[in-house]
C-alpha cells in the first residue's frame, strides 16, 4: 500500500505542467546550449519580466512616427504553451500638405491579437531583450518578415529601443528595389512610454 | 541547392553583441518553392522523384524527395506561405539546437499544419551514407532508416 501511494504521488506529479522560466527558455534554445532544456510544456514568465514592455510607446525615425502598443497574454500557444507579448503598430508621416499626417501602417483596430503580425517569440539568448517576430505584406520576391529585437533597460524604464532583423529565406523573384520593409533594416528606433 | 546561413553575431537594439539564431532546416519558403518544381515536373510529364532539394549548413546537411504519387501535389500560394511563417517559427524554436528533434518538428510541421504528404527527409551524414527519417505511426517521434549504398 505504502508503494502504491509513493507510485501514485509520483505520477501525479509528473502528470502536472512541466514549467520552465522564460529566462530558461532563453538559454537552453541556441545553437550548443549550455545546458539542455528540461521537458517542458509551458514557459512562463515567472519574474514578470515582460511587464516592462507593456503599454503605449512612441518614438520618430527617418521623419516617421512609430507608435508601438505591447500587451502581455499568459499560457499561449497550442502544444508548448507560453507567456508572451503581443503587439500593435501604427506608423505615420509627419504633418504634410496640409494633411496632419499620413497613416501609412496601422492595426491598433485588429481586435484578434493572433492577426497582429506581431507576436512575442522568446527573451534573447544574453536576457538583455525580447524577441518579437514581425510578419508584414510584402511583393512577390521581397521579405518583410523577421525577427524585432526590443530593449527597455532598468536603468531607464520609459525608454524603448527596436531593431528590425529581416529573415534569410527563399524568394523566386527579384524584389522591386523601391520596395521598403515596415520596420527599417537594422535601425534602432527610440521609443518613449507615453 | 541553398545555404541556410550560421547563426551569427548582430547588435540588439540596446548596442550589445547577440547571436541570431536560425532554424537549420527547410522553411515554408523552400517547401513552396519545392512543390512548385515538383508541380512543375508533374506537368511535364517528367519523374516525380527526381525532383530534389538539398540544403546545407554547418551542422547537418539534409535533402527532400517527393516520394508520394501526383495526387498529393500540393502548391502554395504567397499568401498562404507567409500565414505559415510565425506558426512554424513557434513550432520548431523550443527545438532549436537539437537537430533531431528540430527533424521531428518540421515533419510535424509539414505533415500537420502545411498538410504535405509524400515529402521525404534525408540526412546526408559526413561519411557519405544517407540516412531516411520518417515520422512514426503516432507522429511523436522519427524513425531512421540507413540507405542502401
Amino acid at each position: 500500500m505504502k508503494n502504491f501511494l509513493i507510485i501514485f504521488v509520483l505520477f501525479t506529479i509528473s502528470c502536472k505542467s512541466q514549467t520552465i522560466s522564460l529566462e530558461t527558455a532563453a538559454q537552453c534554445m541556441q545553437q550548443n546550449p549550455t545546458f539542455p532544456c528540461p521537458p517542458f510544456n509551458y514557459v512562463k514568465d515567472v519574474n514578470n519580466v515582460l511587464n516592462k514592455y507593456v503599454g503605449d510607446w512612441k518614438g520618430t525615425f527617418n521623419g516617421l512616427t512609430y507608435e508601438i502598443r505591447f500587451i502581455k497574454k499568459e499560457y499561449q500557444g497550442e502544444d508548448i504553451k507560453d507567456d508572451r507579448l503581443i503587439g500593435r503598430i501604427r506608423i505615420t508621416t509627419a504633418p504634410s500638405g496640409g494633411f496632419a499626417y499620413l497613416t501609412i501602417f496601422d492595426n491598433f483596430g485588429e481586435t484578434d491579437d493572433a492577426k497582429t503580425g506581431f507576436t512575442g517569440s522568446r527573451l534573447q539568448s544574453d536576457l538583455n531583450g525580447y524577441m518579437a517576430y514581425f510578419v508584414g505584406e510584402a511583393p512577390e520576391g521581397c521579405i518583410n518578415y523577421g525577427m524585432v529585437y526590443i530593449t527597455v533597460l532598468d536603468s531607464s524604464p520609459n525608454q524603448m529601443k527596436l531593431d528590425f532583423f529581416p529573415d534569410y529565406d527563399t524568394v523566386v523573384e527579384d524584389c522591386p528595389t523601391s520596395f521598403q520593409t515596415t520596420f527599417p533594416v537594422k535601425q534602432v528606433i527610440n521609443l518613449t512610454k507615453q | 541547392m541553398h545555404t541556410h546561413v550560421n547563426d551569427y553575431d548582430v547588435t540588439d537594439a540596446n548596442g550589445n553583441t547577440v547571436p541570431r539564431i536560425g532554424i537549420k532546416i527547410f522553411s515554408p519558403a523552400d517547401m513552396t518553392y519545392f512543390m512548385d518544381l515538383v508541380q512543375n515536373a508533374q506537368t511535364k510529364g517528367q519523374p516525380l522523384g527526381d525532383v530534389y532539394a538539398v540544403m546545407v549548413s554547418s551542422g547537418v546537411n539534409y535533402q527532400i524527395r517527393f516520394t508520394g504519387n501526383q495526387y498529393q501535389i500540393k502548391t502554395f500560394t504567397s499568401d498562404q506561405t507567409k500565414a505559415h511563417r510565425e506558426p512554424y517559427e513557434r513550432h520548431l524554436t523550443p527545438f532549436i539546437g537539437n537537430p533531431q528533434k528540430l527533424e521531428l518538428g518540421f515533419l510535424q510541421y509539414i505533415s500537420e499544419k502545411m498538410n504535405l504528404k509524400g515529402v521525404s527527409l534525408y540526412k546526408m551524414n559526413a561519411d557519405g551514407t544517407t540516412t531516411e527519417i520518417k515520422l512514426n505511426d503516432n507522429k511523436t517521434g522519427t524513425i531512421e532508416t540507413n540507405c542502401p549504398n
